[in-house]
């Protein structure tokens, strides 16, 4: 019997209306995310990325111009097609997000204590003393020490990796099923990084969520995810799960990515490996294969825009010479 | 439970209080002029709550055997050419600008806060808002108010109302340009992705980060307000006589100021002393409240 997802998105394209015309920042990406389950959705800056999680959520004002096409299933609901106040209880209740920046996420204006409680009462029917006592709860959950004096300080009077906890335990106030980080370590510093993608692991295991973490760090994605999607200009270009990604990665664009980590074993002096030119702007992507213009194997055939195929059972691909890497070497050899 | 939340409520506002103590009451008491200010309006404020008691005679009594009497020791401002003792009219005076400007400030805040965060939020409210109030503020502020003053005629609250008309566009703008920066906030994004319905994140996330410059606004609208209520008064415009104000105290010595300059210089200094007391707590607040300011200064 095949697994129910928990969220399924279909062919999803968002369009932003800009004054140099319409760009396709998120051009049919499809992807399934089950409960428990942890899905890391990587590339450069600038491949939609952020774009795509906030079409979850519809986060874009009701007038910023932005169309969005497509299917977002969840609950057996098309997140696309409620009503936007229908939309306003499913955010922050079932579906939470955090965001990059933990600095400036948290509203200077109010004690900790008080934006967790404004977390609950967004969708819980609870007095502000009660709300204030599931903030102490919250904030004991995420590891914050001496809770009950932690809910009066403001913002300010938290390190970022303090403050990133507060927002995760924002999000999770009212134990949502599905998560969408948005590189939610990359402005901490590597040890509280590791502490904080360890309290999301802990408390995924607790409330069964699922998990979308967004990132350009393959390292934390080797650490806590279990299938990755591999996005580049809008379109997803790889997915599969974690161990065949190092060990096999198919598309050209993925293996780049993996070779430019730089690693303790490779010889200082060697240099990192850097792909090829420009990510391109939306507004001149390329017309067959996206990664056409920068990639070493580019013949004629690419000047086709490539299906996402399906490569084995968990395995797709977009691209015209899979694991070209491989053979290229080859030849070279 | 119960008890552990009480205690945390409790233990909340002692937190507050004591911040407050600390850093913002201290900044401000150190700024000497803002320390002027504030008792200068002090001043005023008692002055127009204690008016009847402060009062040597009734305002409006006319004492026609003294005409036009230079400041003595029965008559401390002198009388006007009625025989009314001016400093008990310069008293009650105090009222109507006090009553005035406070309730300039309240109206034009609250209506104007309203109208700068909506079209702050929703940008299609925003083009119809902003051309409405570029089209009030085209007008220079006492003409507006005099046409306005016109149209409703003389009486206390059309003073009011006037004047609050010419100061909403002012605030909307203001905010609005507060509440445009806010609302990029990843803060704001922040409890948009939590559920917050816009209301609520209008009301109790935006609002409450655009109060800095508000505040400061209101204390010089405030005096402005009192100078306009005196100006409509002086024109025949405002509050009408025999109710004195300081306008039309003034107004009533113009005619006789080589005679008997006490009718002018009395209304006159206190509405100095109430503008000016008002501009220096304006500029004290800011420098408190606006970062930019303080950089500057330290
Ligand atoms: N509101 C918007 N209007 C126009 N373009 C946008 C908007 N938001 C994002 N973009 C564009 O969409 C692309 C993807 O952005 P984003 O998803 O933030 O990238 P990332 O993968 O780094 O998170 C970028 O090129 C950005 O310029
Ligand atoms: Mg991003």
């Amino acid at each position: 019997m095949k697994k129910q997802p928990l969220l399924e998105v279909r062919d999803l394209k968002t369009r932003f209306s800009t004054e140099t015309g319409l760009v396709t920042a998120v051009d049919g990406v499809c992807f399934q995310i089950y409960s428990g389950e942890t899905v890391g959705l990587v590339g450069e800056s600038g491949c939609g990325k952020s774009v795509t999680s906030l079409s979850i959520l519809r986060l874009f004002g009701k007038h910023s111009g932005t169309r969005l096409e497509g299917k977002i299933l969840f609950e057996e609901r098309d997140l696309l097609t409620v009503p936007l106040d229908e939309i306003q209880t499913i955010r922050g209740n079932k579906i939470s997000m955090i965001f990059q920046d933990p600095m400036t996420s948290l509203n200077p204006v109010y004690t900790v204590g008080d934006q967790i409680a404004e977390s609950i009462v967004l969708h819980q029917k609870l007095d502000r003393k009660q709300a204030l006592a599931k903030a102490v709860t919250m904030l004991e959950l995420v590891g914050i020490p001496s809770p009950e004096s932690r809910i009066h300080d403001y913002p300010h009077q938290l390190s970022g990796g303090m403050r990133q906890r507060v927002m995760i335990a924002m999000g999770l106030a009212c134990q949502p099923k599905l998560l969408i980080a948005d590189e939610p370590t990359t402005a901490l510093d590597v040890t509280i990084q590791a502490q904080i993608l360890e309290l999301m692991q802990k408390l995924q295991c607790e409330l069964n969520m699922g998990i979308i973490l967004i990132t350009h760090d393959l390292g934390v994605v080797a650490e806590v995810c279990d299938r990755v999607l591999v996005m580049y200009l809008g379109q997803i270009v790889e997915e599969c799960p974690v161990e065949v990604l190092f060990d096999n990665p198919l598309h050209p664009y993925t293996c780049g990515l993996i070779r430019s980590i730089p690693s303790m074993a490779t010889n200082r002096r060697e240099e990192l490996h850097v792909i090829a030119g420009m990510v391109p702007s939306l507004y001149h992507v390329p017309a067959g294969c996206h990664f056409a213009p920068r990639c070493p194997y580019a013949d004629a055939q690419c000047g086709n825009p490539p299906e996402l195929v399906t490569i084995d059972a968990e395995h797709k691909v977009r691209c015209w010479h899979p694991g070209a890497r491989a053979s290229g070497e080859r030849r070279l050899a | 439970m119960d008890i552990a939340a009480n205690a945390i409520l409790k233990k909340k506002t002692n937190f507050l209080e004591s911040i407050r103590r600390n850093i913002v009451v201290r900044r401000f008491m150190s700024n000497r002029l803002a320390v002027t200010g504030c008792a200068l309006l002090t001043i005023i404020f008692l002055m127009a709550i204690f008016a009847p008691l402060l009062a040597t005679q009734p305002p409006l009594e006319m004492k026609v055997t003294d005409r036009l009497k230079a400041p003595s020791a029965a008559y401390w401002f002198g009388t006007d050419e009625f025989g009314r003792d001016v400093y008990s009219r310069v008293v009650h005076g105090s009222r109507i600008s006090i009553s005035v400007g406070l309730s300039v400030v309240v109206i034009s805040s609250v209506l104007g806060l309203v109208l700068g965060l909506y079209s702050a939020y929703y940008r299609h409210l925003d083009n119809l808002i902003m051309r409405v109030v570029d089209g009030l503020m085209a007008f220079p502020a006492v003409l507006l108010a005099i046409a306005i003053m016109a149209a409703l005629g003389p009486k206390v609250e059309n003073v009011i109302i006037s004047i609050s008309v010419v100061y909403i566009p002012t605030v909307a703008r203001t905010v609005r340009s507060a509440a445009l920066v806010v609302r990029e906030q990843t803060y704001i994004e922040a409890i948009q992705a939590l559920g917050g319905k816009p209301w609520r994140i209008i009301w109790r996330h935006i609002a409450p980060n655009c109060m800095s410059p508000l505040i400061v606004q209101a204390t010089f609208i405030f005096a402005y307000a009192v100078i306009i209520e005196a100006s409509l008064s002086f024109l025949g415009a405002g509050t009408p006589p025999p109710q004195p104000s300081w306008g039309n105290i003034l107004s009533d010595g113009r005619t006789l100021i080589r005679q008997a300059w006490w009718i002018m210089v009395f209304p006159g200094i206190a509405i100095v002393m109430t503008v000016l007391g008002l501009n220096l707590i304006g500029d004290g607040l800011r420098d408190l409240l606006d970062p930019h300011t303080n950089k500057a200064k330290s």
